[in-house]
């Protein structure tokens, strides 16, 4: 009688379908911590089941003892975190720092105008996003109706995300710098000298797989940059500066063309990206 | 009647693709779950509404998250025409046939995407990488579809059979 209903059991298709699907909430609910926060009308019924399912995963979570950290963990993790908002505090000091210096000299020239771009910033969420298995786009939970406008920077997780370049009333949609062509001058976060371009519209005649990366130059060859050096916007053209665009992972040399190439590798992440910030561009005019 | 309830599903796959199963990803890649309803859809329903719904929930798509707008739906409409030429020579209740549409309808599907930005954007893409991608994205797919192939074409046939 146990053995016939164990061959229904084993010869049930559904068998296999329900263990399949447990199989993948599973991977699911333990590879990946999101967070969803988006406020849109349209989809607030699903953002709200959402966010229960995710508050349910944590409380099973915490019942079953399934993902136990262990103190290492957690102190990787306290220092983690503890180590971004260092990061975050030193870059904004050493560009109030280096700021500062200017603005005294500034100061003392009549005819100085003060640059308003940053003095509106929104903040808001992420709520849709496309596969990005080709080409990464996303949309956010504001529009022209909450101030912003095409060609604004994006910024999350400390760092640049990517560009605005369709705005509507209540939404915009936003592109990623990877997958861009707008070009952005940067600056080593060590040294104000070293300075260049960024943009993925630079033809680099090399066998390195750029796959992730962006693509940089630097202006002065003679200025030495190395891999591990982070970058931050200039200030120069249209985004403000200090905003931190990403790590130096490898420099290339360009014997024929007199120049140096680097390859910089984004901080951000637009897996787990929820929550950012839009920063519109300079007025040019 | 059937066709509001074909892109009424269609629709939720696509908000629930966007706001939710893009944010995992399965050997970098993530699931296109759309593509795969799109090719049960042009299996079990007619040619015609097959391509007329491949197109609205493309333009769904390409209007709702991506950068092109057109694209996907060009995309999903020459699927769904393929599938529909061919479902008549081959035994589609086999249970290997599926997979095999989904896994070549993926190939196709990522092969244009690829080309086509390659074109669009220029020396910004890259196409060695994206190649690679493609290779990639054809089993994961058909893994998708293992999954869904059944649900998917349980409610496309009860559907068919009450409306």
């Amino acid at each position: 009688m146990k053995n016939i209903f164990l061959k229904k059991i084993i010869r049930n298709k559904k068998t296999y379908y329900v263990i399949g699907f447990l199989l993948i909430a599973l991977m699911l609910l333990n590879s990946v911590n999101f967070n969803f926060q988006g406020k849109n009308k349209l989809l607030a019924p699903f953002t709200s089941m959402i966010k229960k399912i995710d508050s349910g995963q944590e409380w099973a979570k915490n019942a079953l003892y399934l993902n136990k950290k262990n103190p290492e963990q957690g102190e990787i993790e306290r220092l983690r975190k503890e180590n971004e908002e260092l990061k975050a505090s030193l870059s904004e000091n050493m560009v109030v720092k280096s700021d500062l210096d200017e603005l005294r000299a500034l100061k003392e020239d009549l005819n100085y105008i003060s640059s308003h771009s940053q003095e509106h910033f929104i903040s808001t969420s992420i709520i849709y996003k496309n596969d990005g298995n080709f080409f990464t786009t996303f949309v956010i939970d504001a529009g022209s109706e909450s101030g912003i406008k095409k060609d604004s920077i994006v910024i999350g997780q400390n760092s640049l995300v990517g560009v605005i370049y369709e705005v509507n009333k209540n939404y915009s949609k936003g592109i990623s710098l990877l997958d861009s062509q707008v070009s952005m001058s940067f600056e080593a976060f060590r040294d104000k000298e070293i300075t260049g371009i960024a943009s993925q519209n630079i033809a680099i005649n090399v066998n390195s797989d750029f796959n992730g990366y962006l693509k940089g130059y630097l202006f002065d060859k003679e200025k030495s940059v190395f891999a591990g050096d982070v970058l931050i916007t200039s200030g120069l053209g249209m985004y403000p500066g200090g905003i931190q665009i990403g790590e130096v992972e490898e420099v290339i040399e360009d014997k024929g063309n007199l120049l140096r190439y680097i390859k910089i590798r984004p901080y951000v992440n637009f897996k787990t990206i929820s929550k950012v910030i839009v920063i519109n561009p300079r007025e040019m005019e | 009647m059937k066709n509001a309830i074909y892109l009424l599903i269609g629709i939720g796959i696509i908000f629930l693709e966007a706001s939710f199963f893009n944010r995992f990803e399965v050997f970098h890649i993530s699931i296109n779950i759309l593509l795969i309803y799109v090719c049960i859809l042009a299996l079990f329903t007619g040619n015609d509404r097959a391509v007329f719904l491949a197109f609205l929930l493309g333009m769904s798509k390409d209007f709702l998250v991506e950068r092109v707008i057109g694209l996907n739906a060009l995309i999903f409409v020459l699927l769904a025409m393929g599938i529909g030429r061919v479902k008549g020579s081959i035994y589609k209740e086999k249970w290997v046939t599926p997979f095999f549409l989904i896994g070549i309808s993926a190939f196709f599907y990522a092969l244009i995407s690829v080309l086509f930005y390659k074109i669009y954007l220029g020396i910004s893409f890259s196409l060695v990488n994206s190649l690679k991608k493609v290779v990639l994205f054809m089993p994961v797919e058909i893994f998708a579809g293992l999954i869904l192939y059944y649900p998917l074409k349980k409610t496309i046939n009860l559907t068919e059979d009450r409306w």
